[in-house]
């Protein structure tokens, strides 16, 4: 059960170190969801025809970098409305794969959907992972996730510990007298922007190469979302984020494994419907009235 | 000598009123050009699609003009399709003068669907014109219950509506899949969704050979103006319109937040879930889970495009529909893939945004030249 | 009446200042047509303090801004230490060791002050030490006796220690020209004398220093020169030694006396109290008690001040009085209505509001002017008949709220946000000035207009006394207050600690009192 929640909670952890730095930088990007989903279609895509799944995650890094940059295209240097700009992203997102998967693969899909051989394995850490218990369910994952790991542990000490996380914090909080300073707001946020788009597209390709092995309409199904609830409830600090992440994740796999116990009595939606249910009971316990970094969301036009 | 003076204070009133008025015509202008701008740059990106699809664009959009606008019987259908959104939309707009992101239209949607659909069960046998409008109001009753949830939470605990609408959405989508699936699956095609419903309680149709029903008619020409009135005319909807431009400044005029979020999160889910009710009675005749292909988020999509105007969002939603009902014919005649069609309204939103931008310049640079001119 | 190049003698030290910064000829035109600086020569001395003074909107800011590297002269050059510099950015303007203090904060609030000092710094390596800048401003610290606690967050701080650390921030990157714009406009009594104290320490130390304010007692008190702006030129450059009050108030407004020769009328004492504040408990945004049990009554027709240094609760006392903020304890009575926690009763018993923060709460910059000025009458039968909006009532009352303060603007259906700044707060005046049936409470009524605004504001106040309508101002402006107030009162620490008539009020007397926190019973 451990070794699954770890499992789920891998492309959470990752966009969301991504969205988190970006949150401190001011700009609310809802459209990680958009980005884990071109990143789980392009890396799929690239998977199937050519058969190799790194490169498949290759691609979905720069496919999540082009959305990322676009976004900041229209919210830093156009200041539009953020929150509408990442919704119609989303909507972008699943209409144009869904669109594109059909166009290439047929627009009924055979009850055998295309799925891909080969997935990006686990990696069992030396020594470690031959520990009794602990070490299957711990030290032998995908390498991603311990990559997650040291992006959080990076994205602390990056915020806390160094000027260019003063500069991303000052931003976040008051880009007017941050531009005052002398930093340049515009160049911080396209390159966190630019960084989470990559990382946002390699989570969605977990989804696709290595948690299941095919594409599926709007596979994201809301995750991206439930990453910035997380965020919020995590108070916009990295290690809280990852206590909050785990916790959802381990309600995930409970209604994973609820589903696949064969418990008939229990309607399976009901199990489906509890990440959702409990990011919303969670938003309502510990979300109110907390507030992220003073600009988080206000459009900034440059002045001069 | 006062009749001149007179006189001539009345042709200065005059000017002055063609002077404004002037103005006025030109923001429209404007935002017309933006709208068409963005609309135009929408089919544009779609013809690239449509390439990438390997087929020839003008074939495509021939084809999608004949299916939504080649004929009076294919034209009524596209109004029947434009329908649910602009049912949703017209709601959405006043959630959005407010600045109340309802992105759980989807989901109020069904719940209204869902409602409608156990109701009209439940009053079989009844005649259809005391139990219909019943249905449709316990329909908009069932989506506005499911948009209070996220109302208070916001309007009490300032928890963000985009998230909690959102997250209700799929919520919704499984309590009805499980409703279908279970206790109200059609026992005899056991097929997930509810029996048919009795014929006295579908819409009417109106004109013979379509499916143009009683609903269509309902909003196009009951709904569309009363939400007109109610954003324009009345003083709920200038508190509306206060609340979203600065809740500050509402606040400190005397009006009640914790109302005005909550009374215009509720209309737009109520609007929803009429649109649900009135899909269930007038085209499905039963509840199923293929009910709505995303109209709550195409209904964001057309509010924006309207400009949060009720006119200019049943244009829109025109447009939309047209897209939809076109697209079957593009996939039958040009091997399109039917979600073109959702492509094409999902651009739409992207490139309105852009195109508000614009028009914000535009306006910018129209008063600029006419500030300082003038005083009162 | 230009400026002569010349070794002035320091007032103090007697010995001869050279000139180390020099603005030549600088003029400043805006986008729009407006002539802030008309070719103005300006320059200040190796530790020299050269107050710039001038009545709000002369043109001082602007010139400091152009010094300080905010905004680029039209015409003009400016030369530091013999050379001529162009700046593109304060930062730039820094590196020419010059620095500005602004009126308002450049602080980030949730941060600590040292981070707010390492901000934007040029570095050696990513890495923060923030240990050994903590060490290195407290040194600094120490050196000029500005104490602040630099681990401390800025938002917990006063606004005296606020200003030492933006003054900090300035010594940290050595810079040694340092512009103060308007800096005791938040102090008074003690701390305007310390701010004094850093200001002629530093300038014993090398420093040169701009003075810029439209105090002209203050102004005389520090500075070796002064020179007066008025409409965007240098009228006049002297030294301390021949400069007077008199003269320097004739030349910075142009002619003799007080903008306002209006005659007070004093209100009758036998008035009734329209305005009744009882025992007012009021928690402040953090949770701590910000109004400790104010009591205060205004009569009718009578203008009452209320004087106080900021951050002694007025800000907390005037939403619990317009509804804002609900107290934990005490009432607020207008008439007969009690009208305590609810902005709807307020303004339903007839009162208005003009807030500090206008753009903030006052206005609805997207929708136009007509709404606007309706914002406070929709609840009235006359706008708003069963839910219906009377449109051509609000047209007609928004032409009587542009009128009042003559608003230019292109039309009634332009949206406010393409207005420009002053007009918007003649509308936001103007609008309360015409909604207001009972009581007006106005904080810093008269900041942002221009003089001719000004007037007819005071104007509108006495005029509101003729017809029996009350006002309450709150402002940390004494001039204001004084000008127009039939009674004075003084908030210290969330309580009203003394109330003055007009004819007792000095600026001395209430001054100390705002500082010290009890009315000083003997007269100076």
């Amino acid at each position: 059960m451990i070794a699954a929640s770890i499992r789920l909670v891998t492309p959470l952890l990752l966009a969301g170190v991504g969205e988190l730095v970006v949150e401190r930088g001011g700009i609310l990007n809802l459209s990680v969801e958009g980005m884990m989903l071109i990143g789980a279609f392009a890396s799929f895509m690239v998977t199937y025809f050519f058969g190799d799944p790194w490169l498949g995650v290759l691609v979905a890094a720069l496919s999540g970098l082009a959305v990322a940059l676009l976004f900041g295209l229209l919210t830093v240097t156009f200041s539009l409305d953020q929150v509408v700009s990442g919704l119609a992203f989303n909507l972008v997102a699943i209409g144009a794969t869904s669109y594109i998967y059909r166009a290439t693969f047929g627009w009924y899909v055979s009850p055998v959907p295309p799925h891909v051989e080969r997935l990006i394995t686990d990696v069992r850490l030396p020594v470690l992972s031959d520990l009794p218990i602990v070490g299957s369910a711990l030290f032998s994952h995908n390498p991603f996730t311990y990559l997650a790991l040291v992006f959080i542990l990076l994205s602390a000490y990056l915020l806390s510990k160094t000027a260019w996380g003063l500069n991303i914090r000052a931003t976040g909080e008051d880009p007017l007298i941050a531009e005052y300073l002398g930093i340049s707001t515009h160049r911080i946020r396209y390159a966190l922007l630019a960084l989470e788009g990559i990382l946002s597209g390699v989570a969605g390709s977990l989804l696709s190469i290595s948690q299941y092995n095919m594409f599926l309409d709007n596979m994201t199904m809301g995750r991206g979302y439930i990453v910035i609830a997380l965020i919020i409830l995590g108070r916009w600090m990295p290690f809280r984020f990852l206590v909050a992440g785990s916790l959802f994740a381990f309600i995930d796999a409970l209604q994973l494994r609820i589903q696949a116990s064969g418990i008939t009595w229990f309607p399976h939606q009901f199990a489906l419907m509890l990440p959702y249910l409990t990011t919303l009971i969670a938003l309502l316990l510990v979300g109110r009235r907390v507030k992220g970094p003073a600009g988080l969301g206000k459009p900034y036009k440059r002045t001069r | 000598m006062s009749q001149i003076l007179n006189r001539v204070e009345k042709t200065i009133n005059r000017i002055k009123k063609t002077d404004e008025r002037r103005l006025q015509y030109q923001l429209f202008l404007i935002r017309m050009a933006t709208s068409l701008f963005a609309v135009g740059l929408t089919l544009l990106v779609g013809a690239v699609f449509i390439v990438l699809a390997g087929s020839n664009p003008f074939t495509a959009y021939y084809w999608m003009y004949q299916g939504s606008l080649g004929g009076v019987s294919i034209m009524v259908e596209t109004l029947v399709r434009s329908t649910p959104i602009l049912l949703v939309s017209q709601g959405l707009a006043v959630a959005f003068t407010a600045k109340l992101w309802n992105i759980g239209a989807e989901g109020q949607l069904y719940m209204g669907g869902m409602l409608a659909s156990i109701a009209a069960i439940m009053l079989q046998g009844l005649p259809g014109y005391s139990a219909i409008p019943v249905i449709l109001l316990l329909a908009g009753l069932a989506g506005a219950f499911w948009a209070l949830i996220p109302a208070l939470l916001k309007a009490y605990y300032e928890i963000n509506e985009v998230f909690t609408t959102l997250m209700l959405n799929y919520v919704a989508l499984y309590i009805v899949s499980y409703l279908l699936l279970g206790p109200f699956r059609d026992p005899v095609s056991q097929f997930p969704e509810t029996q048919t419903i009795s014929k006295e309680l579908w819409l009417p149709i109106m004109l013979q050979g379509t499916r143009l029903h009683a609903g269509v008619l309902l909003t196009v020409f009951i709904a569309t103006p009363v939400v007109y009135f109610i954003l324009k005319k009345t003083v709920f909807g200038m508190r509306l319109a206060i609340l979203g431009a600065n809740p500050e400044a509402a606040r400190y005029s005397g009006i009640n937040i914790v109302k005005e979020i909550v009374l215009g999160l509720v209309f737009s889910g109520f609007l929803a879930g009429v649109a649900g009710g009135v899909e269930v009675l007038g085209i499905q005749h039963k509840m199923r889970m293929e009910i709505s292909p995303g109209y709550g988020y195409t209904g964001i999509a057309v509010a924006l495009l309207g400009y949060l105007n009720p006119f200019g969002i049943l244009l829109a939603s025109l447009f939309m529909g047209g897209v939809m009902n076109g697209s079957t014919t593009m996939h039958r005649m040009a091997r399109i893939p039917v979600g073109m069609a959702y492509l094409i309204q999902s651009l739409a939103i992207l490139f309105i945004m852009v195109g508000y931008l614009i028009q914000e310049k535009l306006a910018a640079r129209l008063f600029e030249r006419l500030e300082e001119h003038r005083p009162a | 009446m230009g400026v002569t190049r010349q070794h002035h003698p320091s007032f103090f030290s007697g010995e001869d200042i050279e000139p180390r910064v020099v603005m030549e000829s600088i003029t400043k035109i805006y986008p729009g047509g407006v002539v802030a600086n008309r070719n103005i020569d300006f320059d200040v001395g190796r530790g020299e303090i050269h107050a710039l003074l001038g009545e709000n909107g002369a043109g001082k800011t602007t010139l400091m801004k152009i010094l300080s590297g905010c905004l680029k002269p039209t015409v003009g050059k400016i030369i530091v230490d013999g050379r001529e510099v162009q700046f593109r950015s304060p930062k730039e303007a820094l590196k020419h060791k010059i620095g500005m203090v602004h009126q308002h904060f450049t602080l980030i609030p949730s941060l600590s002050v040292v981070e707010n000092i390492m901000l934007g710094l040029e570095r050696k390596g990513p890495i923060l030490d923030l240990e050994k800048a903590i060490g290195e401003i407290e040194a600094l610290v120490s050196k000029t006796g500005l104490h602040v606690d630099p681990r401390a967050s800025v938002y917990t701080l006063s606004v005296g220690e606020k200003q030492r650390a933006e003054i900090l921030r300035l010594l940290y990157r050595e810079a040694e020209i340092l512009i103060f714009d308007e800096p005791t406009s938040m102090l008074c009594g003690s701390e305007v004398d310390s701010l004094f104290n850093t200001l002629k320490q530093l300038a014993s130390r090398g420093c040169s220093i701009v003075f810029v304010t439209h105090k002209v007692k203050e102004a005389l008190a520090i500075s070796d020169r002064l020179t007066v702006l008025r409409g965007g030129s240098a009228v006049a450059t002297m030294s301390r030694s021949e400069a007077s009050e008199e003269r320097l108030i004739e030349l910075i407004i142009g002619r003799v006396g007080f903008p306002i020769a209006a005659p007070k009328v004093f209100a009758p004492a036998l008035a009734r109290d329209v305005l009744v504040i009882n025992d007012l408990h009021v928690k402040d945004d953090r949770g701590s008690l910000a109004v400790r049990g104010a009591s205060l009554s205004v009569r009718e027709g009578e203008i009452f001040g209320l004087a106080g240094v900021e951050g002694n609760g007025q800000k907390e006392l005037v939403e619990a009085i317009v509804g804002l903020r609900a107290p934990i304890k005490g009432s607020v009575h207008l008439g007969e209505a009690h009208i305590t926690g609810s902005p709807a009763r307020f303004i339903m018993a007839g009162g208005a509001y003009v807030p500090a923060d206008r753009l903030g709460r006052g206005i609805a910059l997207d929708l136009d002017l007509s709404i606007n000025s309706s914002l406070k009458k929709l609840m009235e039968k006359d706008f708003a008949h069963r839910g219906l909006v009377n449109k051509s009532k609000i047209v007609e009352f928004a032409k009587r709220v542009v009128k009042r303060f003559e608003v230019m603007m292109p039309s009634l259906d332009t949206p406010v946000k393409f207005l420009s700044g002053g007009n918007i707060q003649k509308l936001i005046a103007g609008r309360e000035f015409e909604t207001v049936l009972r009581v007006l409470i106005a904080e810093q009524p008269t900041a942002g207009l221009d003089v001719r605004t000004i007037n007819r504001v005071c104007e509108s106040l006495l005029e509101l006394k003729g017809r029996g309508v009350s006002a309450l101002l709150i402002s940390t402006d004494l001039d204001e207050i004084l000008a127009v107030s039939d009674r004075i009162g003084v908030i210290y620490n969330g309580r009203i600690v003394a109330v003055f008539s007009a004819s007792e009020a000095t600026p001395q007397r209430i001054g100390a009192c705002m500082l010290k926190g009890e009315p000083d019973l003997e007269s100076r």
